[in-house]
């Protein structure tokens, strides 16, 4: 007896977003049904992986992430070519010195800087601020301005500070990472508030704050299957593709952190860092995360791996 | 359970034993008298002249409500943060105080009575503004409820031979068949309904033999000076010694008032009030009856007593017949009492087919969704923003206080005031008003925030925060530019989400939606000032047809009434008690996240607001 496949149909989609221009633009989103039930719906994209760069040498990374960029670590347009050896299919760039709390570098100074690891890589290009509100909606509009027409995608836009970041990525062609606290609800006002500043919902991406495995990763998990569960149902706030800052998480808990020696009942630190690195990674793209921003390039490898054997 | 003597002799008493010398305070222009020791402050002192007196903080020294003149003696002023600096004397009225502060001072000045010691006989002046003034108070209810199915509750006068409780011949009383009247012979007996109010008090002066209202009178509830909601009341109860005594004294003092001005207004003896009904909140009916109202605020978060027994009129200390019964109405839990019951007693709700949904909004929003089958209740906290507390020019419903505002497309603000005084703050309707207001002419987003460009002449920078100037000072009765800033907004937003947020949770819990709701009945003050328009547009009540919506006024005290009339009416609510089901909201992520979906303009989700669409 033949078995009856049962299908949901639903009548929603996730926006389909163009990231980068000429040949080597990137399409993500378009999904039609949840991820990895292609017989639902289409998924005409498979997810991509963006590699962090950072402006500044960064002080807290463990040796094992600082060693595949030897050589290039301080120097970001290296560093992000170096990630295109790797298998970026993006870049993201961070910029951490602009933090007051750090070189508070000005919003000029990192402009120049997003303009110069563009133009070392001819890929699209993430560029997401310190994380400060106020610094970040000084700098991103500079950095908006100075990548003029090429279609990158800039963050964070948060409630409090959105405004002049969509005002800029509307501006200078851009599309907008919009970040809010592990919330549907909080994930759709700051959609409808950037929104009804005039800006195209086709732009926006939400970035839902995610925990790394064992740091309320299901938490992140359950948020964003529900994010796609509005999509498909039609909720139009909804319907924006998710980035997972997934390393930054990840490189941040002991257990990638801690070395064999601090540890040694915790097994070799380098599989054990990099195997956190990407569960994280593959649950969260089970949940469906349309960009993985990841650290490390073995964890880039095994990802990009485990995403051919599935589609 | 016996009350205590009254605060003087408490005095007397307790500063006998420790010798401490007595000072003589003069109240002007009362001219009343009274002797504390200087260890009592001025506030206590003026209310042992029973003199109530403003003190929205409970004698905290934070809110400068009950500054008083000092026109003679010598004072101790307890060295604190807030004073002397932010004392500021209104006019040129004498030299400013000693910069000294702790110090004693005999100079003719303004000061804080509650953080004010005598160390010598005084004369003190009480201005107009440090007197609890008249609040606007809700005595009056409406019978015209949707298809009110009044042969459920034929507490009407054309029913009185049926169910009046006390006929000619006999001596039983309303409550519950209990033999109370000793006198056969006597032929008047009249009873009184109460409406125990965390802010006012009213009650309702009935005849029992002939089943007919005789007068209703109400006033605030005396323990405003000791704090503004029932939070800072709980607090006093706990941390004060004799705290709870001296609020008990506040409410039954205040319910004695009202029965004094009662009976002289209808020539009626106090002795002649063989029975009293009282709807109250679980705070109020706690306090009442001095007893310990700590399970409600700590662990195991469990009143003393959900249905007070039923006591005498003396051991309730009400001057009335001593043996006159005094009769609770029940409540089912924590944060749902006597006065919610008593209400949805008075709407009849629980006798009709229909989807009925009845809101009590003051701190806590407290609801109750059912027909004649079934009943489920819930309470969330709404914080006291709606009563004015918390906001810097937030009042009661008193003279002057702001009611509504409009604002126009180009920014201008008008307003109108209770009894059309010079303002003074904005109320509860008046904050509606005014978000609603805000939010439409985009001076505020969806959540709160302000959009209007720096330098506009409306917006200040106050410690850091943005305030919106509403009524420029020159305009005022306070001599000060009424404002409201970001905080106060999204207090406000909290609030209105905190009850828009119960309602959604209580119908999920019953898998309801919205447009299952046939009648919403809003009650108490709230409702009637409330611009419906105005609340539907910020989100706070659903979105439904305007007659869909009454207005029940003094739910609590028609309730009690009732019950006190009709033996019918209390089988009845002895079965809703029974029958109703409460719903805890901080159980479950259901309120969490309605309250986080609706901490929006007007909400996360538009199509619950269809009506506000393209608008």
């Amino acid at each position: 007896m033949p078995v009856k496949v049962i299908r949901e149909n639903w009548p929603g989609k996730v926006n389909t977003i163009t990231l980068g221009i000429g040949s080597q633009a990137i399409k993500i989103g378009g999904e039609g049904a949840f991820p990895f039930l292609a017989f639902e719906g289409k998924l005409p994209y498979r997810p991509v992986v963006a590699c962090e760069v950072w402006d500044e040498e960064p002080g807290d990374w463990p040796d094992l992430l600082t060693a595949p960029f030897a050589g290039v670590i301080d120097e970001p347009a290296a560093w992000a070519k170096k990630c295109l050896v790797y298998g970026a299919d993006l870049i993201c760039l961070r910029l951490v010195g602009a933090h007051p709390g750090a070189k508070n570098k000005s919003p000029q100074e990192c402009a120049r800087m997003a303009q110069k690891v563009y133009a070392a890589i001819n890929i699209p290009l993430i560029v997401v601020g310190c994380g400060e509100d106020e610094k970040d909606a000084a700098v991103l509009p500079a950095v908006a301005e100075a990548l003029a027409g090429k279609n990158c995608l800039l963050g964070w836009a948060t409630a409090e500070n959105y405004r002049p970041i969509t005002t800029a990525c509307n501006n200078y062609g851009h599309s907008l990472i919009a970040s809010s606290p592990l919330d549907i609800s909080l994930a759709k006002q700051l959609n409808i508030l950037i929104t009804e500043t005039g800006f195209n919902p086709g732009s926006i991406i939400i970035d839902p704050l995610v925990g790394a495995l064992g740091y309320g990763l299901e938490y992140a998990y359950s948020i964003m299957e529900r994010l796609r569960l509005s999509a498909l149902t039609g909720d139009k706030m909804l319907a924006m593709p998710v980035i997972c800052f997934v390393g930054q998480e990840t490189w941040k808990t002991k257990e990638a952190t801690i070395s064999d020696f601090e540890c040694p009942s915790w097994g070799e630190q380098a599989r054990r860092a990099i195997l956190w690195e990407l569960l994280t990674a593959v649950a969260l793209t089970q949940a469906g995360g349309a960009i993985m921003v990841l650290r490390h390039p073995e964890t880039v490898r095994h990802f990009l791996a485990h995403l051919t054997s599935f589609i | 359970m016996n009350r205590p003597e009254s605060l003087l002799s408490l005095n007397e008493s307790g500063s006998l034993k420790e010798n401490m010398p007595l000072f003589k305070i003069l109240f002007l222009p009362d001219k009343k008298q009274v002797f504390v020791s200087e260890k009592e402050n001025l506030l206590q002192a003026a209310r042992v002249a029973k003199i109530p007196l403003k003190a929205s903080c409970g004698g905290e020294g934070v809110c400068r409500t009950c500054q008083l003149k000092v026109k003679e003696g010598i004072v101790r002023i307890k060295p604190a943060e807030y004073q002397p600096a932010s004392i500021k004397p209104p006019g040129k009225d004498g030299e400013k105080n000693s910069e000294k502060s702790g110090l004693n001072i005999a100079i003719t000045s303004y000061v804080l009575a509650c953080q004010t010691f005598p160390l010598s006989d005084l004369t003190i002046e009480i201005p107009e503004a440090a007197r609890l003034t008249k609040l606007q108070i809700i005595t009056d209810y409406r019978d015209d409820y949707p298809t009110d199915n009044r042969d459920d509750y034929p507490a009407n006068d054309q029913d009185k031979d049926k169910n009046v409780l006390l006929t000619e011949d006999m001596g039983y009383s309303a409550l519950n068949g209990e033999e109370i009247i000793s006198d056969p012979f006597k032929k008047k007996y009249y009873g009184l309904a109460v409406d125990l109010g965390t802010t006012t008090v009213v009650a309702e002066l009935l005849d029992l033999t002939k089943g007919v209202s005789l007068a209703v009178k109400g006033t605030y509830n005396q323990q405003l000076s000791y704090g503004e909601d029932v939070i800072s009341r709980l607090v006093y109860a706990q941390e004060n010694e004799n705290g709870r005594p001296y609020l008990q004294e506040a409410i039954v003092d205040s319910v004695n008032a009202l029965i004094n001005e009662l009976t002289i207004s209808r020539q009626v003896s106090p002795f002649e009030i063989r029975a009293v009904v009282c709807a109250g909140n679980p705070t109020m009916t706690l306090l009442f009856l001095g007893l310990d109202p700590a399970g409600l605020r700590f662990e195991p978060y469990t009143a003393a007593v959900h249905n007070p027994p039923t006591i005498q009129a003396q051991k309730a200390g009400l001057k009335i017949y001593p043996r006159a019964t005094v009769k609770f109405v029940p409540g089912i839990a924590n944060y749902l009492g006597g006065d919610v019951i008593a209400g949805v007693v008075a709407t009849g709700m629980a006798a009709r087919d229909e989807l009925t949904l009845f809101i009590d909004v003051g701190t806590n929003g407290e609801m109750v969704l059912g027909n004649k089958e079934w009943l489920v209740a819930c309470s969330c906290s709404a914080g006291p923003a709606f009563e004015g507390s918390g906001l810097k020019h937030g009042v009661l419903a008193i003279p002057g206080a702001i009611d509504s505002f409009k604002i126009t497309s180009n920014l201008e603000v008008k307003y109108t005031t209770i009894d059309r005084l010079p303002s003074r703050g904005i109320c509860g309707s008046g904050l509606i008003s005014c978000l609603a207001g805000l939010y439409r002419f985009g001076i505020i987003d969806r959540r709160g925030k302000f959009n209007l460009p720096p330098d506009h002449p409306r917006l200040h920078m106050v410690n850091g925060e943005k305030e919106f100037v509403l009524v420029w000072a020159t305009d005022t009765g306070i001599n000060e530019d009424i404002t409201i800033s970001e905080s106060e907004i999204n207090n406000l937003i909290r609030a209105k989400a905190a009850v828009f947020a119960g309602i959604r949770s209580l119908l999920q819990f019953l898998n309801l939606s919205l447009e299952n709701i046939d009648h919403l009945i809003l009650a108490g003050g709230f409702g009637r000032y409330l611009n419906l328009k105005e609340a539907v547009a910020i989100g706070m009540l659903p979105d439904l047809p305007p007659q869909k919506y009454r207005y029940a006024g003094n739910s609590a005290l028609k309730g009690a009434k009732m019950i006190l009339f009709s033996a019918e009416a209390r089988k009845k609510t002895l079965e809703i008690t029974r029958k109703m089901m409460y719903l805890d909201l901080s159980e479950g992520n259901t309120f969490t996240e309605e309250f986080l979906a609706a901490l929006f303009i007007p909400h996360t989700n538009q199509n619950l607001f269809p009506s506000l669409k393209g608008g």
